[in-house]
């Protein structure tokens, strides 16, 4: 699912993006390799912020978790 | 009088060059600022104490060979110059993520890569090392990597090829320079790689992506750049560190790598046996340099590694490359360096005027070579007339240390399975008159446990009587 997402974004970023060649390069980076660097920079970070994210709600979900057993009864005598 | 060498030619920046047989790098004036910047700043601070730059020292007292230089600076010593297409899976997998590393501590520092050949790896003291020094330029936020294209060819693309299509891929970067082409690695890959994330965007995509912009006309409008933050830029790098790190490759499968266990030619004490000799007859001569041809996994590397030397132990299978590798990160060796070679075909002189890639031949000779269990793959498998077998050896090396392999040995038996026996001079006598051609005998060993003989040779000098 989140393959299908980013590879959407992809393809609507590459048909998006337009460019110059840059003058002065050591070695030639070439057009369509720009293309492709911006977008995966785009994908590569919004993954690094959703890892994030799941991160800290695994955080929260497990401090809610905790809780809900703190406070249940206790079934032993 | 200074030479430069013939494959620093590409870089405005600078160039390496040879002097009283040590070598040196100029640094010109019109990459003062980066160079600079990066011996002040920290960077270079950083990458040498973390062992992944080598160390200079700058030099006052030597002619700049060429006009504009800004420093001439003396770098540490390789002790042998590899090529990628010699390494194993392993090496050029730790020599990617290497580059990776450095292009994010060089961000740390305001700096960035501006090339990212696997030229720029070299191996010392076992472990993958950057030499490069004027690689680095000022990073300005907002812009792309420039070298990202290069790192896609030169790593991910082999890398990839060999852990999910064949390791024997490998090999393509000798005929390509400047790494895969991205079209053909796209193109030899299984199907199932498009869907993996990394390699289908740094890889597929990339190729593609190349082959719709190839034919854009030059000089159109100018239109929006490109840009790119400098925190997508490190989700870049960092994404590809993982894809890097997600390839494997298990070294099963291929006929050497389990010689020692599967072939029973062999017990405990015949191995003992030729250990003891082999050190014995190194600890004669003590090379400082040493090639052990047809290594395997590096059983006697390490013996000869142990008398002082500096090792380069080669092999065909790419399996027994990587075990040995392993095995020499594991144990820390610094004296052993695992290279992949068929000595049928060994690595040529390629690249601009046969120059730029030197020759197995040419990064030699050595004091002493190793030939233990080989003569007979040479000279029976590979029809190679014993006489010939000599020749060649005696231009890598002046001390021979070689086992002669003879008929009656399970292995050989296993050779002639499966054809006519020509070979009427392969014995003993026959082995001893063609190298004495080209060497002069020292010692003869027999190796208990086993029909095989030890010997050690001595390279024939003009003075010698014949």
């Amino acid at each position: 699912m989140i393959l299908k997402l980013a590879y959407l974004a992809v393809l609507t970023v590459t048909i998006l993006i337009t460019l110059t060649q840059p003058a002065h390069a050591y070695i030639d980076p070439g057009t369509g390799s720009l293309v492709i660097q911006a977008a995966g920079a785009l994908i590569l970070a919004t993954l690094v912020t959703m890892r994030v994210w799941m991160v800290t709600l695994k955080r929260v979900f497990r401090r809610l978790t905790g809780k809900s057993a703190d406070a249940a009864p206790s079934n032993r005598p | 009088m200074a030479s430069t060498l013939a494959a620093s030619f590409r870089d405005p920046d600078g160039f390496v060059f040879r002097h009283e047989g040590e070598v040196y790098r100029q640094v010109n004036v019109r990459c003062a600022e980066a160079y600079d910047r990066m011996m002040r700043g920290g960077l270079y601070d950083d990458l040498t104490a973390a062992g992944l730059l080598v160390r200079h020292d700058e030099v006052g007292d030597i002619e700049a060979p060429a006009p504009g230089a800004h420093r001439i600076l003396r770098p540490e010593r390789v002790p042998f110059i590899s090529h990628p297409y010699e390494w194993s899976f392993g090496q050029l997998r730790d020599a990617a993520l290497l580059t990776l590393d450095i292009q994010l501590r060089a961000m740390q520092h305001g700096q960035t890569l501006k090339d990212a050949s696997a030229y720029n790896v070299q191996f010392v003291r076992g472990r993958p090392i950057f030499i490069d020094t004027l690689s680095f330029e000022a990073y300005e936020e907002g812009s792309p990597w420039v070298a990202y294209r290069q790192f896609c060819q030169h790593f991910l693309a082999p890398l990839a090829l060999m852990s999910r299509r064949d390791v024997r891929l490998g090999q393509l970067l000798r005929v390509h320079l400047d790494g895969i082409p991205l079209d053909l690695a796209a193109g030899l890959l299984p199907g199932r790689t498009k869907w993996n994330l990394g390699l289908g965007l740094h890889l597929h995509m990339h190729a593609r992506s190349q082959q719709r912009y190839a034919d854009a006309a030059v000089g159109a409008p100018a239109k929006r750049r490109v840009s790119i933050s400098k925190k997508g830029l490190l989700a870049l790098i960092d994404g590809l560190s993982r894809t890097v790190a997600a390839l494997t490759w298990e070294p099963t499968g291929t006929e050497w790598h389990d010689y020692y266990e599967a072939n029973n030619n062999y017990d405990a004490q015949a191995h003992d046996a030729k250990a003891t000799l082999v050190r014995a007859m190194l600890e004669a001569v003590h090379p400082r340099t040493v090639w052990d041809l047809g290594a395997n996994t590096g059983r006697y590397s390490r013996i000869a590694a142990e008398t002082g030397a500096h090792v380069v132990a080669w092999d065909i299978d790419p399996a027994c490359v990587e075990l040995n590798y392993r095995e020499v990160r594991k144990r820390g060796d610094e004296r052993i360096l695992p290279l992949l070679l068929d000595l049928t075909n060994p690595s040529p002189a390629i690249g601009w005027e046969h120059s730029e890639r030197a020759s197995l031949v040419e990064r030699g000779p050595v004091d002493a070579v190793i030939a233990l269990g080989l003569v007979h793959h040479l000279a029976i498998a590979n029809n190679v007339p014993l006489e010939r077998v000599a020749s060649f050896l005696a231009r890598l090396g002046s001390t021979l240390v070689i086992e002669f392999v003879p008929k009656r040995d399970s292995q050989v038996q296993k050779l002639l399975a499966s054809r006519t026996d020509i070979f009427d001079h392969y014995d003993e006598a026959g082995f001893e008159t063609a190298f004495q051609r080209h060497f002069v005998l020292e010692d003869r060993q027999s190796i208990e446990g086993s029909a095989r003989t030890l010997y050690r040779m001595r390279g024939r000098r003009p003075d010698d009587a014949r």
